[in-house]
């Protein structure tokens, strides 16, 4: 007994003692890489596209505790820019938390616009001009004027809900391809037709094939940008004319006299962040501008990834801003995929759009 | 009890030869720089692609120059497994490196082999071969019931302490942060008044990704410090700490410990302890307006750690091991010591320890 007591003492203090050893204590400080030295240019004031065109593109925000009363004040803000411009569609960005808080939200838009106008998708939060929308808000962007036609679809059931890339990736690969060129073809284009905006329940890399669907059937080189819903448990809602749809994916098809021009970048640390949101979103306006055309809207399908490696979230905004300056509409969202033009050393030469992650992927829309 | 006294020896054998941070740093060899590696945890699932770090500290009083080589998992593809690294003497460095091709294991564990070269093409001048895992709180809506079935989709953290396994995971929504600590032992002992007992009890630590550490008294905590343990009368989440409150105790803190039963209790935390065969299930969730200014996002860092302080065995489980924290990351201030807690003169390790917010699995 003594014997077991002595060991147990003994065993008892060197398990006390720690198995590394005993050292003075010094404060370890991480120290970043220093940050490579770059060369900003000056802050710009890009003029915005002037009036010859009857297209509007508004853009309100609220961040309202009460979800109908947020829905309803971005809803009537940007109703106030519009006038009497007819609206063409209503394109939402929301994150209030669970279906009930989402479902009075697009109460709150439906009571100022047509409900089968309303589309878009639950996001990880918004950046306007006016401002970030984060926490929970709604965003709203409304599409108006006589000289915008706007043709939307939706595939309601990509059918692959149950399936995760771990287990099912070609059967997943399948649907999603298939389920894109449904999508297109339900879209009716025009040789008018300039930009199409996705908004689907498929996060990178799903995005992935879901648009490799689409160019089967609209080309590798039509413009397609969009973003991926939260894909949060319970968060993932695609909006189609005021219905709340999973395992969906909706087209909205822009068509008119307008130039559009894109770029995309990718990045996953503060400053580079930073750094690809200005070089980004200047080279989508300079785009535009070799077009001869001044840009109405800055479109931003973002990420979420990006968002959450910010040191402070409106350093992003703030940049998109150095580049377009503060005159420029920008409708700005955070999603779990973007699509457009990927950054990527391997990607394919021939496409223009890729459903990505990580990015920024930035659209200018003018004349 | 031949066979009792066996079975310590061979406990404490495995604690001093296990630990989930992998084998030990190789050994200097003589006249070599003496540098720290470590390769930090994940904070979002390999198969998203995320950017990781690895660390390299200069103990020595000359400047390193050289090359540091990574060789994660097979079947990854990072965007450089090679990168020239410079050190100044007590500098610490991170070097980026992206993983472009991750996938995901099942057990949540993965190999992270890591040289320091003076140059390329020469011998390693010293080298680590760690297990990591990813640290990521998933998004998910757990309720406190004493049931773990909702935490199927968490991404578990294991680690080993003298041949007993802790398993920790987080999750997280707007409105709550919550936690599931499953703690292998042979039985629980609950708090309770009267002379010194020491109790079974879990202690947490989170704060921001930038949080400094409080040097003396009076600083402010700069961390959020829970302990979850069954009081006398049920469950309870009792306040350590708060991140912008003075941190209790000093340097000699060991001489005071605080009395936990005279702690206050979260407002608004929810806990349950409960066992099941050899593992004691620690669940709770709290809500996030009282762990400012931590807010969470999906891509997000914050700072995380638990201590188990095991009081049968007298045993302290410290995630900084699992972790594979340096011993020079031993810090007496990065935990507020309680009475009845397993405190010795070896400090935990530093409570900061890299931790993210993700989605939801899907």
């Amino acid at each position: 007994m003594m014997r077991t007591v002595t060991v147990t003492m003994v065993l008892a203090g060197l398990v006390l003692i720690g198995c590394d050893g005993v050292e003075k204590p010094a404060p370890v400080a991480p120290v970043e890489p220093a940050a490579k030295a770059a060369t900003v240019s000056p802050p710009r004031d890009i003029e915005p596209a002037d009036a010859s065109r009857q297209i509007v593109f508004a853009t309100a925000s609220s961040d309202l505790e009460d979800p109908a009363a947020a829905g309803k004040a971005a809803a009537q803000a940007a109703k106030d820019q519009v006038g009497a411009r007819p609206v063409k569609a209503v394109l939402i960005s929301e994150c209030y938390e669970g279906k009930d808080r989402k479902t009075q939200v697009l109460a709150g838009v439906a009571g100022v616009f047509t409900a089968t106008l309303i589309h878009g998708g639950s996001t990880y939060g918004s950046f306007l001009q006016s401002g970030l929308a984060g926490g929970e808000s709604v965003s709203v962007l409304v599409i108006a004027g006589k000289d915008v036609d706007v043709k939307v679809a939706c595939n309601e059931k990509l059918d692959t809900a149950g399936l995760t890339l771990e287990q099912n990736k070609d059967e997943l690969e399948k649907r999603l391809a298939a389920g894109g060129a449904e999508l297109a073809r339900r879209l009716p284009r025009t040789g008018d037709s300039r930009l199409l905006i996705v908004v689907a329940d498929a996060h990178s890399p799903k995005n992935g094939p879901l648009v490799a669907g689409i160019q089967t059937v609209v080309g590798k080189r039509f413009p397609i940008t969009g973003g991926s819903v939260n894909k949060n448990a319970g968060q993932s809602v695609v909006y189609y004319q005021g219905q709340m749809l999973a395992d969906a994916a909706v087209g909205i098809m822009l068509s008119g006299n307008f130039k559009v021009a894109m770029a995309g970048r990718q990045a996953k640390e503060n400053d580079q962040v930073i750094a690809t949101a200005r070089e980004g979103s200047a080279e989508a306006v300079d785009a535009l501008a070799q077009q001869q055309a001044k840009p109405a809207v800055l479109l931003a399908f973002d990420c979420a990834g990006r968002k959450g490696r910010l040191k402070n979230v409106a350093d992003e905004l703030a940049a998109v801003q150095h580049s377009c300056g503060k005159r420029v509409a920008i409708f700005g969202t955070y999603n779990a995929g973007e699509i457009g033009p990927a950054d990527l050393a391997d990607k394919a030469p021939d496409v223009l759009s890729s459903g990505v992650g990580w990015h920024a992927m930035f659209t200018a829309i003018g004349w | 009890m031949r066979r009792l006294n066996t079975w310590i020896v061979a406990m404490v054998l495995a604690g001093l030869l296990g630990g989930c941070g992998g084998a030990p740093q190789a050994a200097v060899p003589a006249g070599a720089p003496e540098l720290g590696l470590r390769a930090e945890m994940l904070l979002v699932t390999p198969a998203t692609g995320p950017l990781t770090h690895v660390r390299v500290y200069n103990h020595s009083a000359q400047a390193f120059t050289g090359v540091l080589e990574v060789d994660y998992p097979e079947g990854w593809k990072l965007n450089k497994t090679a990168q020239a690294i410079q050190v100044a003497p007590g500098q610490t460095i991170r070097v980026p490196f992206a993983i472009e091709k991750g996938v995901n294991a099942p057990d949540n564990s993965y190999r992270a082999k890591l040289r320091v070269l003076p140059a390329a093409g020469k011998p390693p001048v010293t080298k680590r071969d760690q297990r990591i895992v990813c640290t990521s709180a998933p998004y998910l809506d757990i309720q406190v019931d004493g049931k773990a079935d909702d935490w199927k989709d968490s991404i578990p953290a294991t680690w080993w302490t003298y041949g007993r396994s802790t398993v920790v995971r987080t999750a997280w929504t707007k409105r709550t942060f919550s936690v599931l600590v499953e703690v292998g032992e042979d039985k629980h002992t609950p708090m309770a008044d009267g002379p010194m007992v020491y109790p079974d009890a879990v202690q947490i630590a989170i704060a921001p990704r930038d949080a400094k550490l409080p040097e003396k008294a009076g600083d402010k905590a700069g961390r959020h410090e829970m302990l979850l343990a069954a009081a006398p009368d049920g469950p309870r989440c009792l306040v350590l700490a708060r991140a912008d409150q003075p941190v209790r105790g000093a340097a000699d803190a060991l001489n005071k410990p605080v009395d936990p039963l005279a702690l206050e209790t979260m407002p608004g935390a929810k806990l349950a302890i409960w066992r099941e065969k050899e593992t004691t299930f620690y669940e709770l969730s709290v809500p996030v307006k009282q762990l400012t200014p931590i807010e969470p996002e999906p891509g997000r860092e914050f700072c995380f750690s638990v201590l188990v302080h095991d009081g049968d065995s007298l045993t302290r489980r410290d995630w900084g091991v699992g972790a594979g924290l340096w011993p020079i990351q031993r810090l007496r201030m990065a935990w507020t010591p309680w009475k009845g807690g397993c405190w010795t003169q070896t400090p935990a390790f530093d409570s900061r320890i890299e931790w993210g917010f993700c989605s939801s699995a899907q």
